[in-house]
């Protein structure tokens, strides 16, 4: 008996050691800020970033390492919206084609190597011969050639007038020449080279990023040397694991949480909910001239009825709260041209939606189809328009498969979001929409005009002008309709210090410890 | 033995084939790969270009071919999305999903055989209830609702283990009981029916009037010849898990092969989903395959049969 209970007391003993050690081994990562390491994670739903050769991926992942990896010529001020030198210390437009700018020295790459015009010239005439295969044709399609004047001083010749040249700038990231040249892109996706404020030391594709500060960044830039040593960014694509991160202490930021989830960690000690408005809008695309083969969208009492039966008040304030506003044109405030003054604003008013519906010859309610990728936020559209006998019937899918649809004419409503790839220009977002392109459903060779000439001047004010008379245009047809701006949420160990930015870009060199 | 050896492997590689006409065809039902491939805001005139690129233009046999002659050779092609060999991908992502479905699979059987034998030898006694309990729930218990209680329970409120990732044995922890615990129930009901069939039999009562320690007769006689279908099921559940363990995976941010399957279905990544479809029909045939052997070392009857 004694034996038998010695031998309990041991098998109890080995149980105890075994959780004690499981339990000091597992113990979360909390010690974040003691060890000078940011841990994020990002990926919630999109999936993780297809690679870190940033030139062939168009994830907004892919625009947030570039961001903290790589400079470009010139940085955008996210709150001034300004253009502010980066590796280029100044710029001059020589004729209506051609940028000129002088190249910071002293700048090195992190692998040692020297910032040059060489690496200027190597990385976007790389960038735009179409045999690089690179993802940023939207990016450089107005670029024709880069030349080197001497070893600071670079040109960019356009193929056309382009006035948002310096914005788009700021989205090609520098690559090293001689690096590029001996790594090629599978080695500069597994050992990514920038000048930037962080570099990448360790990384395990899809799935883990290790970045340290850089410490050759002392060079001025506008960027600001980094206030945290260490930053450990994780793929998780579950947004419930991704809460579960933050409570345990696992990761101290993730910028992927939805509204609903973001209220509630709010409340939860030890963690904090930033939200920032956002350059993205949600609008629904109507197919104006049948393209797909519906028959009601091309009559404009149906559009407009539509637009007056949709609560966009309601709407906002229900997915996105107070930080978020309405819109009444498919495009961003802060961005140049996007002027809602002239716009015909549709305010909720469901019994003129019907009258329209009724004058149509619709009395008795119609069924559309609305295409989408798999969202919660159809449901208060859906429910709107029941009430005002339009009965939606949603295809929800994959981008993957919704995509081959879009372009090819195929979708009757098509409600989307769209972030300008942090553009602020109207091009960006009047132009994608109305600008002729696959996913211009109106296909108004007016507005088309407009806005072409509109991109191929360079008189700021000619510009607003035309933008303006588009935006007229555009509204009255009810070719969209324009729904709000969204956010994004933050949530953060409250030992944290960040700030969120219009343009959604992550910009982990301004983070800091709290005090 | 040889012969009945060489009738499976024909048998096996013939469901391959069929397996990979299948999987070429349906992922091309999915959509215009060519749109996919050039991305947001294509002309008609470059989707045409990657047509010809790719050998998209190509008729579905010739295509089929060519896909199906660089599988043989390991060459699946390059990932639409990652710009990968996809070869290169499968690699990197298979150990995660092989050491999963192992632990997960030992896990099943370190339960479920000792509860079946026990269940199996005192049936309707109390411990058959508590094992037909626990099969009942195992069965119920959707998986993505266990591994967020597990991960409530163990990793957010008690701390004992890490939430999500793979980077150490205790991140398969969880895992690995998700995994395991959906497989418990048939192997445990199996493994209990079989002995309560065997041990009814004449030569188990032969074996208790020669006298033979009960463990002898149950262990030696009765769960030897319990155990073979337990031995095609696991083998079945083991391929189940392999392909079958995306929500497990997303949900502990593992990211293996059942990961990376349903990743490139949502973005139309046509020659990653085809090469998942093939290389897991083909361990779960493989895996098929080795049971009917087992089985008919085991029970010289099935290979006569």
């Amino acid at each position: 008996m004694a034996k038998h209970r010695k031998s309990r007391r041991k098998l109890f003993a080995s149980w105890a050691a075994t959780v004690a050690s499981v339990a000091f081994l597992a113990t979360p990562a909390n010690a974040s800020e003691a060890d000078d390491t940011l841990r994020l994670a990002w990926g919630g739903g999109a999936g993780p970033l297809e690679t870190a050769n940033v030139y062939f991926t168009n994830s907004r992942t892919g625009i947030w390492l570039a961001m903290n990896v790589w400079d470009a010529l010139v940085y955008r001020n996210p709150e001034t919206m300004q253009y502010e030198p980066l590796l280029a210390e100044g710029w001059q437009q020589i004729d209506d084609l051609t940028l000129e700018f002088k190249l910071r020295q002293g700048v090195k790459f992190h692998n040692g190597e020297a910032f040059n015009a060489n690496d200027v010239v190597a990385t976007i005439n790389w960038a735009v011969d179409p045999a690089s295969g690179v993802l940023k044709a939207r990016e450089t399609a107005w670029i024709d050639r880069a030349e080197k004047v001497d070893d600071n001083t670079v040109r960019i010749i356009s193929k056309k007038v382009f006035p948002v040249a310096l914005d788009y700038l700021t989205t090609l990231p520098i690559y090293p020449d001689e690096y590029m040249a001996a790594a090629g892109r599978d080695g500069m996706a597994a050992n990514p080279v920038g000048t930037g404020p962080y570099k990448v030391a360790k990384l395990d594709p899809t799935r883990e990023y290790h970045l340290q500060v850089n410490p050759d960044y002392s060079w001025g830039s506008p960027k600001q040397t980094p206030k945290i040593g260490n930053v450990i960014i994780r793929e998780i694509q579950d947004l419930q694991t991704q809460v579960a991160e933050l409570v345990s202490g696992g990761i101290d930021l993730s910028a992927d949480i939805q509204s609903d989830q973001a209220a509630q960690l709010k409340n939860m000690s030890g963690l904090t909910v930033t939200t920032g408005e956002t350059m993205r809008i949600s609008y629904l695309g109507l197919d104006a001239t049948g393209r797909s083969g519906d028959k009601y969208l091309s009559n404009l009492n149906v559009r407009q009825a539509i637009n007056l039966g949709f609560n966009r008040e309601a709407y906002r304030k229900a997915l996105f709260g107070d930080s978020a506003r309405n819109i009444h044109v498919s495009c961003y405030p802060s961005q140049f041209g996007c002027d809602d003054t002239n716009a015909v604003r549709y305010e909720y008013d469901p019994e003129k939606a019907k009258k329209l519906l009724a004058d149509a010859g619709f009395a008795d309610g119609i069924e559309l189809s609305l295409f989408t990728v798999p969202a919660v936020w159809v449901d208060p559209m859906v429910a709107d328009l029941a009430k005002i006998g339009i009965t939606l019937k949603v295809n929800a899918m994959p981008w993957g498969s919704l995509s081959p649809k879009i372009t090819s004419g195929e979708v009757p409503i098509l409600a989307d979001n769209h972030g300008s790839y942090s553009i602020n220009d109207a091009s960006a977002s009047i132009g994608y929409f109305f600008g002729g392109g696959p996913n211009d459903y109106s296909r108004d060779a007016e507005v088309t005009q407009w806005l072409a000439e509109a991109e191929a001047t360079m008189d700021p004010e000619a510009r607003k002008a035309l933008y303006a008379k588009a935006i007229a245009k555009v509204t009255s047809q009810a070719y969209h309709v324009p729904m709000s701006s969204h956010v994004r949420h933050y949530v953060h160990s409250d030992k944290l210090a960040m700030k969120p930015s219009g343009d959604e870009i992550l910009r982990l060199f301004e983070y800091s410890w709290s005090k | 033995m040889l012969q009945y050896i060489a009738r499976q492997t024909v048998s096996a590689v013939f469901i391959l084939l069929v397996v990979s006409i299948a999987a070429f065809s349906i992922s091309h039902l999915a959509g215009d790969p060519a749109a996919v491939i050039a991305g947001e805001n294509p002309s008609a005139e470059q989707i045409e270009q990657i047509r010809k690129t790719y050998g998209f233009d190509r008729p579905l046999y010739q295509q089929y071919l060519s896909w199906m002659g660089g599988a043989l050779r390991f060459d699946f092609g390059t990932s639409y999305h990652y710009h990968q060999p996809v070869a290169t991908m499968i690699a990197e992502r298979l150990p995660v999903t092989l050491v999963l479905g192992l632990t997960s699979i030992t896990f099943a059987l370190m339960l479920a055989l000792p509860l079946g034998v026990i269940a199996g030898v005192w049936p309707n006694s109390l411990i058959d209830r508590i094992a037909l309990t626990i099969a009942v729930v195992g069965q119920a218990v959707p998986t993505f609702w266990l591994s967020l209680m597990l991960i409530s329970f163990l990793a957010v409120g008690y701390g004992l283990l890490p939430v999500s990732g793979s980077s150490s044995w205790l991140h398969y922890v969880m895992p690995t009981i998700a995994l395991g615990y959906y497989a418990l129930p048939t192997l445990m009901r199996v493994t209990r029916a079989g002995m309560i069939e065997v041990l009814a039999t004449d030569y188990i009562r032969a074996a208790r009037a020669k006298g033979l320690l009960e463990t002898q007769v149950l262990v030696k006689h009765a769960l030897r010849n319990a155990i073979v279908p337990v031995v095609s099921l696991a083998s079945v559940q083991f391929g189940m898990m392999l392909g079958g363990s995306v929500i497990v995976e997303t949900i502990f941010a593992i990211q293996g092969i059942g990961w990376l399957g349903y990743d490139a279905v949502l973005r139309v990544d046509l020659p990653v989903v085809q090469a998942v479809v093939l290389v897991v029909a083909a361990f779960f045939i493989v895996l098929t395959w080795a049971a009917d052997v087992v089985n008919a070392i085991l029970d010289p009857r099935i290979r006569l049969s």
